[in-house]
């Protein structure tokens, strides 16, 4: 659905996106992540075809995207990190969906507009001024605006951008919806516990370069290479802790906190059972067992930090 | 119908009604109308037994005296020549087409500046969409404008006893293709400078530079000016569309079909020819500021 091929964006001297390659295919999910700077709004244009590249190509549904591909640009909703809603003086939020529903050509829109409006929690707001609309229902009219020509694929810059946590819910909901009707989604986001929520593929940018790219699974993966299993018990576990590393080989370390027992385990296979059943024989009576998950944002900060060493190192671009 | 065809109708559409909705296109209209009645009621009051003197009506002696002096009197007798309402036409679709091009700029500009204008090439437009759909609203609300003024010279020359001649439709048509022109400059200045104001500020020299060679073609000073402002004329003459205008006044009182056909067809041609660069400008500097 998006590919992009060593896409390369110089400003004069300066390198905004350097070689980035990446492929999310149909039906996919895909968080865009990165620090301010990292050049994600640049590459985005660039997919968008609104900046041409200094290098590379991207193809949106098999074809080179570009400035006066409009037949491709049809089949795409966007929501932008800014939205202009004082351009639009008084127009009413109605008035400003049917003026992009004509512009797509949409057949019959105001049935599209009112299913969009309720959708979006904004039903209520239907004729009032766009100008007068809070930053959290700009936010959901942008979201109705990308969506009123059912867009095959769409791009959103910060979705929930000043949403309160209700609006959040409705915003994730929709966006899992329209991704289970078919929609290709690519979100940019710095909220890193949205993303994880929401996307099934994640890309790291960072200094002009994609640093990591896969699913979800992978990138915690590579940010551990071992898992963590916590376990309460309801008495103290003894000599447990120093025996547990000899006897059972798939346990690389344990640490008693009182009433949780820390086992950390190589990541080949699912040891609970051993496990459970090893600390049963020897007396423990586990009350709660609960792998201890990474986040996203330790994923973040350690691949990101580890790549700020990296540059250090090499003397890469900064 | 293709995307770009779409595009301009329905974001012409929007501008449109965005001018009828607010109150300059109506205060532009009624000062147009005003100066143009008060031209049409001074020419009544400057006719005497010997004929029209400009110098007996305040109006007249006022803007007469500015024409002479700026361009010389060859230019203010050929005004005249053509009649009172062509001069009240004439003076009155000035404050039309000069607050239609600066809107345009200033919204062009800043739709750029906020967004609005990369949030259409999201969807099937692009910045050149909005330039035709700015000439569109222009060209549109300038056939109101002259109508508007076309009717109130007949009214006015009802009125006051003057006949409207015929050549005041074909005077309208050659504002007409004037203002397209100078609405096609406005919009290449807004697409090649970012700040409204500054855009502004250099299609208002652009249009003092069109004026200046006017008056080079009808100057009528003494010594080296006279070559220097005719050189100047000529060397800018055929970009410009007061050029054209002036050729085909003349070329009407002397009846010269050559000249009145390269009237009507050069501002065609400058409009295109603008259209082209404009084209050219939107995609080299693209719809981010």
């Amino acid at each position: 659905m998006i590919q992009a091929d060593a896409l390369r964006k110089v400003y004069d001297t300066s390198v905004a996106v350097d070689h980035v390659s990446l492929t999310v295919p149909r039906g996919r999910i895909y968080g865009f992540l990165g620090p301010n700077g990292a050049g994600k709004t640049t590459t985005l244009m660039m997919m968008l075809g609104v900046i041409p590249p200094t290098s590379g190509v991207v193809r949106l549904f098999g074809q080179e995207i570009g400035p006066d591909r409009m037949d491709l640009r049809r089949r795409i909703g966007v929501v932008p990190e800014r939205h202009p809603r004082g351009t639009w003086g008084s127009i009413t939020v109605c008035e400003y969906l049917d003026f992009f529903a004509a512009l797509f050509g949409v057949r019959r829109p105001r049935d599209r507009i009112a299913a969009l409006l309720e959708r979006v929690g904004l039903a209520e707001a239907r004729q009032r001024a766009v100008r007068e609309l809070s930053l959290g229902m700009v936010q959901k009219l942008s979201l109705a605006r990308a969506l009123v020509h059912e867009p095959d694929l769409l791009f959103l810059d910060e979705p929930i951008n000043g949403l309160d946590p209700l609006g959040i819910r409705q915003v994730r909901d929709l966006i899992l919806s329209e991704n289970r009707d078919g929609r290709t989604i690519l979100i940019s986001s710095h909220l890193l516990s949205e993303i994880e929520r929401t996307c099934s593929h994640v890309g790291i940018m960072f200094r002009g370069r994609l640093i990591a790219d896969g699913t979800m699974a992978d990138l915690l993966a590579r940010v551990s290479a071992d898992r963590e299993i916590e376990v309460e018990l309801q008495e103290s576990p003894r000599e447990i802790v120093s025996r547990i590393t000899r006897d059972l080989p798939f346990v690389l370390g344990c640490a008693w906190e009182a009433p949780t027992l820390r086992i950390r385990l190589s990541r080949e296979g699912d040891r609970r059972r051993e496990l459970s059943a090893y600390l049963y024989r020897n007396g423990c009576v586990p009350v709660r067992f609960q792998e201890r998950a990474r986040s996203l944002e330790e994923a973040f900060v350690t691949i990101t930090g580890e790549n700020v060493e990296l540059l250090a190192r090499t003397g890469g671009p900064g | 119908m293709t995307d770009r065809a779409r595009s301009v109708l329905v974001m012409s559409r929007q501008r449109l009604r965005d001018s009828l909705v607010g109150a300059g296109f109506y205060v532009a209209l009624s000062a147009g109308l005003a100066v143009a009645f008060a031209a049409v009621a001074g020419f009544t009051t400057a006719v005497d037994s010997s004929g029209f003197d400009y110098r007996q009506s305040p109006l007249y002696s006022v803007l007469g005296g500015l024409i002479a002096g700026a361009f010389g009197p060859s230019l203010l007798a050929r005004i005249l020549a053509q009649g009172p309402l062509a001069f009240a036409l004439h003076v009155g679709a000035v404050p039309v087409v000069l607050y239609l091009s600066v809107s345009s700029i200033h919204r062009f500009c800043a739709e750029r500046s906020s967004g609005a204008l990369e949030l259409y090439t999201y969807g099937p437009a692009d910045a050149m969409a909005c330039v035709l759909a700015s000439i569109v609203k222009d060209t549109t609300l300038t056939v109101v404008g002259l109508l508007s003024l076309l009717l109130l010279c007949a009214a006015a020359g009802a009125v006051n006893n003057l006949a409207a001649p015929p050549s005041l439709l074909a005077f309208a048509a050659e504002l007409f293709l004037g203002a397209s022109c100078i609405y096609a400059y406005g919009l290449l200045v807004a697409l090649c400078v970012d700040n409204g104001s500054a855009a502004i500020s250099l299609f208002i020299g652009v249009v003092v530079i069109f004026v200046l060679a006017l008056v080079g073609s009808h100057a009528v000073v003494i010594g080296r000016g006279v070559e220097a402002a005719a050189e100047f004329a000529a060397a800018i003459g055929w970009l410009s569309p007061l050029g054209y205008w002036a050729i085909f006044v003349s070329a009407r009182s002397a009846a010269d079909l050559p000249g009145i056909i390269g009237g009507v067809a050069g501002p065609l041609a400058l409009a295109a020819a603008l259209l082209a660069a404009c084209h050219l400008a939107a995609k080299t500097r693209g719809v981010r500021s």
